[in-house]
């Protein structure tokens, strides 16, 4: 490649790094992030000085006909598919408008979608009948200090044959 | 060196000294990275075959390319550029039609992750895929290879590319810097690297090597400086590119925010390890090592297709049935789930190489001062 090639080609690479860092900019604020793209993991957020840890989490329960209910962690349900994707997945996907305020996170309760998790329930459960599998977002608030934790239910997103 | 060149054409040519052997080791370490550490089909890196299970309802691509799909894949498909990937590692290794393996290696990872971040997780390995779409126009097959024997590849090499890296790697540092500023890291009232510590730890359940030891330590200065530590790192690398001695200086930082973040947080970061490397003075090494000619004399006679051809197949095959054998120290010592052994084998492997060229630079800049002192006197 001749010199003046590759001068051009860096040129052209530093425009359009400037130009990418906008588009990001802008398509992030209404969609995703862009892929393909030059981005590095921002960890943007901060936190106050309040000795206490709050997320949201999940669990999914499945409910048998026979009135069982069996709870599993995330990753013990959701083994199709790699554990670093699940909580992203579940929170753009499976989680119930009301909580998220977005019309387009429930995903799930769409007729494929509810047959791929019934279908995986029913697999852990060869010998009885999956009468629902429930994804119970709930709310985990923890105390730093005394490392005492205490979970409230939000909302659950209930998948039925 | 000329000197009539413009300090862009200076920056861009003369930054970084490379020769055929030194990027050829360069080119046989990226190869072994990715076939042994990352793992295409086996590790969790690079794994894109589940994803044909998942129903096309779930098909949400990023902004971009992949929003020309309506959806995954089949089985065949995945598996097919599960062995494609394979392969062009294999012949990047051996340095077998080099340039177009090399372009294949990266153009191949783009699709898979493409798809596999389809799925409404997107992780920031971009630069697994930059580094060889760059590195390919080095000419880093120019040496220790079958297109090396063949007289097949161009003799030249050419540093450009690692410029090119250190640019790409300096805008990136920056995009995750800016956003920290922004967020209100450099603010003292406010706690980010301690945050999400105690995220990571209470509600992600890291609690792997060092993390419980940090969990009792609540010195606000120390969280703070670590914060103000991170942003001036990853604005800081946007400058650092500029010469050739603060990229390296940088890249040794980089080394050691990912040991820090891997034994606090418990996160491992692995994609990254490989592009520092591209600043290690692999020229230097490949002089004490005993290593062949960059090209085959014209006397040689010329390796035949079958050689290659067995190689290209037994190195594939073996990559994609069984696997990276690294693979097969994860639960052995009772780490995780969110950390393997293999993360922490990369990060050791990752120090010791620093360490190396750190002390190889130090002796070269210091000791042999002393030396020349001390005959002297």
């Amino acid at each position: 490649m001749a010199e003046s090639t590759v001068r051009h080609l860096f040129v052209a690479a530093i425009i359009g790094l400037v130009i990418q860092h906008g588009l990001v900019g802008i398509v992030g604020l209404y969609a995703s992030e862009p892929w393909p793209a030059i981005v590095l993991p921002a960890f943007k957020d901060v936190h106050g000085r309040s000795g206490v840890v709050e997320s949201k989490d999940q669990h999914i329960d499945v409910v048998l006909t026979d009135g069982q209910r069996v709870s599993f962690e995330r990753p013990q349900f959701m083994t199709f598919m790699p554990i670093i994707h699940q909580s992203v997945f579940l929170k753009n996907q499976c989680q119930p408008v009301a909580l998220s305020g977005s019309e387009h996170t429930d995903v799930c309760r769409r007729p494929e979608g509810k047959s791929f998790f019934l279908d995986r329930a029913q697999a852990l459960f060869p010998e009885k009948e999956v009468r629902s599998v429930d994804i119970i977002w709930t709310r985990l608030r923890i105390d730093v200090q005394t490392r005492a934790s205490e979970t409230t239910p939000l909302d659950t997103l209930r998948l039925r044959p | 060196m000329s000197t009539d060149r413009s300090w862009f054409d200076r920056w861009i040519f003369d930054s970084f000294t490379v020769s055929a052997r030194g990027l050829a080791l360069y080119r046989i370490v990226v190869a072994l990275y990715l076939l042994l550490i990352i793992a295409p089909g086996h590790g969790s890196y690079a794994n894109f075959s589940y994803l044909d299970s998942v129903p096309d309802i779930f098909f949400y691509p990023p902004p971009g390319p992949m929003q020309l799909f309506s959806g995954f894949p089949g089985f065949p498909f995945f598996e097919g550029l599960l062995v494609l990937l394979n392969l062009s590692l294999v012949a990047v290794l051996v340095g077998y039609r080099t340039r177009w393996a090399t372009l294949a290696t990266g153009l191949l990872l783009l699709v898979g992750y493409g798809f596999n971040y389809s799925l409404s997780n997107l992780h920031h390995n971009i630069f697994l895929m930059v580094l060889p779409l760059v590195m390919a126009f080095s000419n880093w097959g120019a040496a220790l290879s079958f297109d090396a024997r063949n007289n097949r590849a161009p003799r030249q090499v050419r540093s450009w590319p690692l410029v090119m890296v250190a640019l790409l790697l300096g805008y990136g540092m920056f995009t995750a810097g800016v956003p920290k500023i922004i967020g209100g890291w450099l603010d003292p009232s406010t706690y980010a690297v301690h945050g999400r510590f105690l995220r990571e730890y209470f509600v992600i359940e890291r609690h792997d090597l060092l993390a419980p030891f940090f969990i009792d330590v609540t010195n606000e200065v120390l969280w703070e400086t670590l914060d103000v530590a991170t942003v001036l790192y990853e604005i800081g690398f946007l400058f650092a590119i500029l010469h050739p001695f603060t990229t390296r200086l940088f890249s040794v930082f980089s080394i050691v925010f990912h040991t820090a973040v891997t034994l606090i947080l418990n996160i491992a970061f692995l994609p990254n390890l490989i592009v520092y490397a591209a600043f290690v003075p692999w020229h230097r090494l490949a002089n004490v090592l005993p290593l062949p000619e960059a090209h085959a004399t014209v006397s040689q006679t010329r390796t035949t297709l079958v050689l290659p051809l067995l190689v290209l197949l037994g190195g594939t095959a073996f990559f994609y049935v069984v696997g990276s054998p690294l693979l097969w120290l994860n639960g052995t010592t009772g780490i995780g789930p969110w950390l393997e052994e293999i993360d922490v084998l990369a990060i050791a492997l990752a120090d010791l190489v620093t360490v190396v060229a750190v002390g190889s630079y130090l002796w070269r800049r210091f000791g042999t001062q002393k030396s020349v002192a001390y005959a002297q006197s």
